[in-house]
């Protein structure tokens, strides 16, 4: 049972980690801590074998206020470009982030299946 | 005139190649006789299916070019007999009968556009431009981007009757360059995918154009044959790759023609955007396919399974009971998942108004 209690402690730090360090406006930190993501996977024993399927959830989670900002300022830029509707805001955003989360998910996901290439189908 | 003559000579071969007027030998068949019994064992690498075939069926459509008349073809057979023969090969997929043009429904059509042969010379070339492209496609587009801030001082190229012509019906010359890259973008994307394809090892059968909601080019490839799932993803990744090169290129060419550099900036951002959307994690796209591969999840299974999944919520307190906070991570990335999905009917909206508003 503490086992587990620790494996959870470990999972949700990195994700505080690095959350609190964007919130903080700290850039480098949140680098830093996207690299302590990697090191609680491969520190954790429950994600064993499936290092990239916790790589997607976790950095996807930790990475939602780096994304929230940068969508936001995406928006700005892409209202300027094609006009600034209501309607169009409100498509623009979810667009941005999307298109964030997917770069990100695509390149770290390569890092981990370079770092962890034994690994078992989902 | 030379030239008009090499033109002609090349649109009578691509119109040998594309266009079959009589049944033709399926290009993405492979087959072995078996020893001491006149059959062959022949494997479908599109539908991936294996079946055994008479030798004497396999012989006659071996002999089958396109250019031959199969009811010419000396036999003992009769016409009925070719007819069913045909027929029966044709609903094998072992020949094709469709000359080119096949329907999907809907209103979509594929049209064949190049077969190719999958030879040693063209895969050691296809691994040396693979090899360039992975190499190439970042550096081309910084250099094509430094290319573009600094065009003033750059070599520069008198062709200031062309640039007066572009620049007075400029409107138009923009929707010509935009349609250009499209066309030029979308078949060195295919193109790439093929390259890289053959390059480790997979089989290209033949390059397309097909008309569906969205007008595009299409390879068809078997990458079966290539286990590694960097290798796959760099097939996956390889027609993006293309895109970015393209991109770059068309950049760097602003330095050489500073006058058309708008028309050359918008071929360029249009590449730009067309690799945008194909990282996209939707259905279909690229990035959709490449995320997929590198979690481990199948991409057309476990899409459904996690769509099944989310609207069953005695299957999602199962799928935790049994997997504790493996499935908890599972769940999620369900979640992520078809979350990502609902992001293209906004994509296609912005779209249509980006058209609209273009034309208004």
């Amino acid at each position: 049972m503490k086992k587990e209690i620790k494996e959870k402690m470990m999972i949700l730090s990195s994700i505080v980690a690095i959350a609190f360090s964007w919130c903080m406006n700290r850039f480098l930190l949140a680098v830093i801590s996207l690299v302590t993501v990697f090191l609680c996977i491969s520190l954790c024993n429950v994600c064993r074998k499936h290092e990239s399927l916790w790589l997607f959830v976790l950095s996807g989670i930790a990475t939602i206020p780096t994304n929230l900002q940068i969508s936001l300022i995406a928006t700005e830029y892409f209202s300027y470009l094609w006009g600034d509707a209501v309607v169009f805001k409100l498509a623009y955003f979810p667009l941005a982030y999307s298109i964030l989360l997917s770069v990100e998910e695509i390149l770290l996901g390569i890092v981990g299946r370079v770092l962890w290439k034994n690994q078992e189908p989902v | 005139m030379q030239r008009s003559i090499d033109m002609l000579k090349f649109m009578k071969v691509m119109n040998e190649v594309s266009v079959m007027r009589y049944p033709i030998f399926s290009n993405w068949i492979i087959y072995k006789k078996i020893p001491d019994n006149d059959v062959y064992v022949v494997k479908d690498c599109v539908l991936k299916k294996k079946f055994v075939i008479s030798g004497e069926k396999m012989r006659f459509a071996k002999k089958l070019d396109g250019k031959t008349n199969p009811y010419s073809i000396k036999g003992k057979r009769s016409r009925e007999e070719i007819r069913n023969l045909i027929e029966e090969l044709d609903h094998l997929g072992v020949i094709r009968t469709d000359r080119g043009v096949i329907s999907r429904g809907m209103g979509g059509y594929i049209r064949t556009l190049v077969r190719t042969r999958n030879t040693r010379g063209k895969r050691i070339v296809s691994e040396l431009l693979n090899f360039l492209l992975v190499l190439l496609f970042v550096p081309v587009l910084i250099g094509g981007i430094y290319v573009y801030l600094n065009a003033d001082y750059v070599r520069y190229s008198d062709l200031s009757v062309i640039e007066q012509i572009l620049h007075r019906y400029s409107s138009i010359f923009i929707w010509v360059f935009y349609i250009l890259a499209v066309i030029c973008g979308g078949a060195i994307h295919e193109l790439c995918h093929g390259i890289a394809c053959r390059a480790y090892g997979g089989r290209v059968f033949e390059y397309g154009f097909m008309l569906e909601v969205q007008p595009g080019f299409y390879t068809l490839m078997d990458d079966s044959s290539v286990k590694s799932r960097l290798k796959k993803i760099q097939i996956l990744s390889a027609g993006v790759e293309g895109n970015i090169l393209f991109a770059g290129c068309l950049l760097m060419l602003t330095g050489l023609f500073p006058g058309i550099q708008s028309f050359m900036f918008v071929a360029a951002v249009t590449n730009v955007v067309m690799t945008i959307v194909n990282m996209m994690a939707m259905k279909s796209t690229d990035g959709y396919k490449i995320l997929m591969l590198l979690i481990g999840m199948d991409e057309t299974e476990d899409l459904e399974k996690a769509k099944d999944v989310l609207r069953n919520n005695r299957k999602r307190r199962q799928m935790l009971a049994d997997d504790g906070l493996y499935g908890y991570a599972k769940l999620t990335a369900f979640y992520m998942i078809v979350w990502l999905q609902r992001v293209f009917p906004m994509l296609i909206l912005l779209e249509v108004i980006a058209w609209i508003g273009a034309f208004l």
